[in-house]
């Protein structure tokens, strides 16, 4: 690796949030008490709400149905009750007040589930979600990595986030579960090989263990990917086009339990930050709003920018918003302003940090309008098309001393330049079909012109055919 | 006789190998597929290829080699919208201009939608589609293919009982992140 972190001068005078890597978290998978209540959002294009205002759920049964194959059906975590059920435009949330009686008895086990096709039924009921912080449907990327076919399963443990240790005590105090998770996907995917990339060496039968750095973003999917097999997936080129499928530790777990027809009910949550006075690692039900996990790391959370994730890639939310599947821990900071912003300064600083070997700033350069008198349309092109290997990860937004917002840029031109290339791809569709169009009109006008019409052809023309019909039976 | 063989002999052998010349042309002109690197071709390339003819020309082939030409302006496209003068301008090294209202509005994207309980099955619609999204036979009810209709609009003019509307597209799921 070219780059490093931070260890420069320049930086020294921005706050670091690699600071708050070493968080001192108590030993052992803390059990947060059964909160007042959870809070489910959803919109109502993906899902269609399923339960009624004071109705008792249990444990399991699905609040929100999901609308196509795209998204998952929200679940009761514990036995509940209904309590508010709001819905606006387009948007919808559910509250749940948790009955007093504890987390009901472990489902069936069943272990039959090992074919793809009842795996990925199985992973969609027990609504399990990407668990590292995308929160993409399991189940599809199940489909597409086994429509692909896979041979490698990388499992992501590394994470980068300052301060995450969620995959390091799930290896750490449940790896059975993990194990399990492995199991049914090797089978499932007929994998020839296991990897593992955490931060500290496991070992667990069949995988093979890889040490993940310690920098930001070494987490990153592909970043892994270049680092286990040596190649890099850039632009549209995906991992699972290499025949690499990367997912969470936790993700695999949580697999590990659909196939034992457990439904994803809870996840491990980092919680730490500057304002969070007892960092720790707690396992909670989904649902549960951010205010009580702070309250049960020792922190009020009102007043705080709260951000589910980390300090580098987090989203901020809302203190009563419910945690999700793919919450993998909360930061908390007393809010600062935003830092003033100036031009760049062509310093380097974000070429040299750059995980994805790209050129920040000239990309950067080519997207502002100034640029086009320094280069060539083509040169523009070409430096603009390298954007598609940006993988957000900020590495270079935190180095920068003019304190540019480069990653949001080339996230919004990333995806601009995909809707082009969608527009492009519909128009050249439509240009054939009205290429076929127009010569069947060519073709119909000449047999006008011949005096052939559909179906009034020559007497002759039908014998033809018939006694060509007649010799092709005879023959057989 | 001399001197007027000698002037009329390579004026005949010229004008031979002038109409050989020719002929080959014209012939190869006809057989061999058109140059897809042309400035027509790049033009063409960056319009929406609807064929909705809003823009006065016939398709956008034509349009394209119009603007080639220099005989027609660059925001003459409604459908292609300010991203299509953008690119166009881009191209060209015109300067970028509002669309034209003159030739149409820049409409969201949309579909047409056939009420199928009013659809005769008169089959008029479906040569009307440049884009074949339109399926249907005589007597039968006809329906729209969503991912093939280009939102042009062309189908309305033709149906005798109004029974095509267009309804704004639906945004196509997700695909898997990367």
């Amino acid at each position: 690796m070219k780059w490093s972190w931070p260890g420069k001068w320049w930086t020294a005078a921005t706050s670091d949030p690699l600071e708050y890597r070493n968080f001192q978290y108590p030993h052992g998978i803390h059990r947060m008490p059964l909160p007042a209540r959870l809070s489910f959002a959803g919109a109502s294009d993906t899902h269609c709400i399923a339960v009624r205002q004071g109705e008792a759920a249990m444990v399991g049964q699905v609040l929100a149905i999901p609308l196509g194959d795209h998204h998952v059906p929200l679940l009761a975590p514990v036995d509940a009750t209904v309590r508010i059920l709001t819905q606006d435009r387009g948007s919808f949330r559910i509250h749940l007040q948790p009955s007093t009686a504890a987390i009901a008895a472990e489902a069936v086990e069943r272990h039959d589930s090992l074919t793809l096709a009842s795996l990925v039924r199985q992973v969609r009921r027990a609504g399990v979600a990407g668990m590292g912080g995308a929160g993409f449907a399991t189940h599809r990327k199940l489909a597409l990595a086994a429509a692909a076919g896979v041979h490698t399963l990388i499992i992501n443990a590394a994470e980068c986030e300052p301060g995450l240790a969620s995959d390091a005590y799930l290896l750490r105090y449940d790896a059975g579960r993990v194990a399990l998770g492995v199991r049914a996907l090797r089978r499932a995917l007929s994998l020839n090989r296991v990897v593992l990339a955490a931060k500290q060496a496991y070992r667990i039968a069949g995988v093979e263990c890889v040490r993940a750095a310690s920098n930001y973003p070494a987490g990153d999917e592909r970043v892994l990917v270049r680092q286990i097999t040596g190649k890099q997936p850039m632009g549209a080129l995906r991992p699972i086009d290499m025949g690499v499928v990367v997912f969470n530790a936790a993700t695999v777990a949580a697999i590990g339990d659909a196939v034992r027809n457990k439904p994803l009910v809870h996840r491990l949550v980092s919680v730490r930050g500057p304002a969070v006075r007892q960092p720790r690692v707690l396992q909670v039900l989904l649902g549960t709003p951010f205010e009580d996990v702070l309250a049960a790391c020792g922190t009020v959370a009102s007043g705080l920018r709260i951000l589910e994730g980390g300090p580098i890639m987090g989203r901020p939310v809302e203190p009563d918003d419910g945690i999700g599947p793919a919450t993998t821990g909360v930061w908390a900071e007393p809010p600062g302003g935003q830092p003033v912003r100036y031009p760049c300064i062509r310093c380097g600083l974000c070429v040299d940090a750059c995980p994805m070997d790209l050129h920040p700033q000239a990309i950067w350069a080519a997207s502002t309008k100034q640029a086009l008198g320094e280069a060539t349309l083509d040169d523009k092109a070409l430096t603009l098309r390298a954007v598609d290997g940006c993988t957000g990860c900020r590495a270079c937004d935190l180095v920068c001393p003019s304190h540019i917002a480069l990653a949001s840029r080339f996230l919004a031109l990333q995806n601009s330049r995909r809707q082009q290339a969608a527009a492009r791809k519909a128009a050249s569709a439509a240009l054939a079909r009205f290429k076929a169009h127009q010569a069947r009109a060519l073709s119909r006008q000449a047999r006008a012109r011949a005096g052939v019409r559909q179906g009034n052809e020559s007497a002759a023309d039908i014998h033809a055919v018939l006694a060509a019909a007649k010799r092709r039976r005879g023959r057989s | 006789m001399g001197s007027i063989g000698a002037a009329v002999l390579p004026a005949l052998v010229m004008a031979l190998l002038g109409g050989v010349a020719g002929w080959a042309l014209t012939w190869l002109h006809r057989r061999l597929p058109r140059d897809e690197s042309g400035l027509v071709a790049r033009i063409d390339a960056l319009l929406p290829q609807t064929q909705c003819a809003q823009c006065g020309f016939a398709g956008c082939r034509p349009y394209a080699e119009a603007i080639a030409a220099g005989q027609a302006a660059i925001n003459r496209c409604p459908p292609g919208g300010e991203a299509t003068v953008a690119a166009l301008s881009q191209l060209l090294d015109l300067p970028a201009r509002p669309v034209d209202v003159g030739f149409g509005v820049t409409k969201p994207p949309q579909v047409a939608y056939v009420d199928e309980s009013r659809c005769i099955g008169c089959a008029l619609c479906i040569p009307a589609c440049p884009v074949d999204a339109i399926v249907g036979a005589r007597r039968y009810t006809h329906t729209v293919i969503a991912a093939y209709c280009t939102g042009c609009e062309l189908c309305l003019p033709p149906c005798p009982v109004d029974c095509i509307e267009l309804r704004c597209a639906q945004p196509k799921p997700g695909g898997m992140p990367s």
